[in-house]
């Protein structure tokens, strides 16, 4: 599959499914996504520097896997959920991967120890590339 | 990827791959916009392809030389920002250890930390994270070191918020600088003494010239 664009106005969906199979399955994501709702079935979404908003409730963030992620790489990059006003303690999965010198799934694990206060409380996880020296073969994680 | 680097330094964004560091080629941020978020475990997982540390046998006894560890950029409001091991704030917890030797493949481990970057509240602001077992960080002064995250929405580069922590830089010779891309990138119309001056790749800094009768001068040291 290709690439998305998404321009200014048109970046907000009520859902979003992932479900891309064959070789190689993944979808490339010009602007930052906004959605309600999330599904992450098969394939990749790649990000790049871009911002992938989730504004949903907390049970998609508790299944990705290693073959359908987002994917990032740069400073304004990331997964960011808008854990919802007093969202209940618990242990959420930002579904997230650099796509950077090193690719592949790379989830970040939070886990809460009490509600969320009575604002929605924005939490954003991206990547950022290590970029100098010359050790590289030695430094992949 | 590659950005302009007048010499490699320790930042947000960056941990230079010289020895005796060792750690990921990639950095985590994860970045809190509300207030109130109490945060505990945080775990960080690596899916090993191939060789990844070199010359060590990987422990997670944080007792030991090679301990692989969380590591994250502490940037208080005062004092030193330093990437620092989170070894000595909390119990560790790993689950899918890897092997004792690393030079074989692994996959899927997952280093956990609980209070991984503070035992309570954490407020607004982005906490970059690492995967490590060494990391040489001699920190710097936090007063010297400015990153531009155009917060403000503006390209003046003397509105506070448009830095972390709060600018404008100073302008000293022992003054860092660190230009983030930003949907607002930064305008420099005045004088500006800097030590080290980083644009990341994707940032732009646009220096203005001066008026005649203003002459400025650019800095670098």
């Amino acid at each position: 599959m290709g690439t998305i664009n998404l321009t200014s106005g048109a970046q907000t969906f009520a859902g979003f499914t992932m479900n891309v199979t064959g070789t190689s399955p993944n979808v490339n994501i010009n602007g930052n996504l906004t959605t309600g709702a999330l599904t992450l079935t098969s394939g990749l979404v790649n990000m790049g520097n871009n911002i992938a908003i989730y504004t949903g409730a907390a049970t998609p963030m508790l299944a990705s896997s290693a073959t359908s992620y987002f994917s990032f790489i740069g400073t304004n990059s990331g997964f960011q959920w808008n854990m919802p006003a007093s969202q209940a303690a618990g242990t959420y999965k930002w579904p997230v991967g650099p796509a950077g010198t090193v690719t592949g799934f790379r989830p970040v694990i939070l886990t809460t120890t009490g509600a969320n206060p009575a604002t929605i409380v924005p939490v954003k996880i991206g990547f950022v590339n290590e970029w100098d020296g010359a050790y590289n073969d030695l430094f992949r994680l | 990827m590659s950005g302009m680097e007048l010499t490699m330094t320790y930042s947000a964004s960056n941990i230079p791959e010289t020895s005796p560091n060792n750690m990921a080629k990639y950095i985590t941020n994860m970045t809190i916009a509300g207030a109130g978020f109490t945060p505990i475990r945080l775990p960080l997982q690596w899916n090993t392809r191939m060789v990844i540390f070199t010359a060590a046998i990987l422990s997670l006894d944080n007792s030991q030389t090679y301990y692989l560890n969380i590591y994250y950029y502490n940037q208080p409001s005062g004092g030193t920002a330093q990437w620092t091991n989170t070894t000595g704030l909390n119990t560790p917890i790993v689950s899918n250890p890897p092997p004792p030797n690393l030079w074989s493949r692994c996959s899927n481990t997952t280093v956990v930390k609980t209070t991984a970057i503070g035992s309570g509240t954490l407020g607004a602001g982005i906490y970059p994270l690492n995967l490590g077992v060494r990391n040489a960080d001699g920190g710097s002064g936090v007063s010297s070191t400015w990153i531009w995250t155009g917060g403000a929405g503006t390209t003046t580069w003397a509105t506070s918020t448009n830095w972390s922590p709060a600018g404008p830089p100073s302008s000293t010779s022992s003054t860092n600088i660190i230009i983030n891309p930003a949907t607002a990138q930064p305008t420099m119309i005045a004088n500006q003494l800097v030590n080290n001056l980083i644009i990341n790749p994707g940032a732009i800094l646009t220096i203005q010239v001066p008026p005649p009768d203003n002459k400025r001068n650019f800095h670098e040291q």
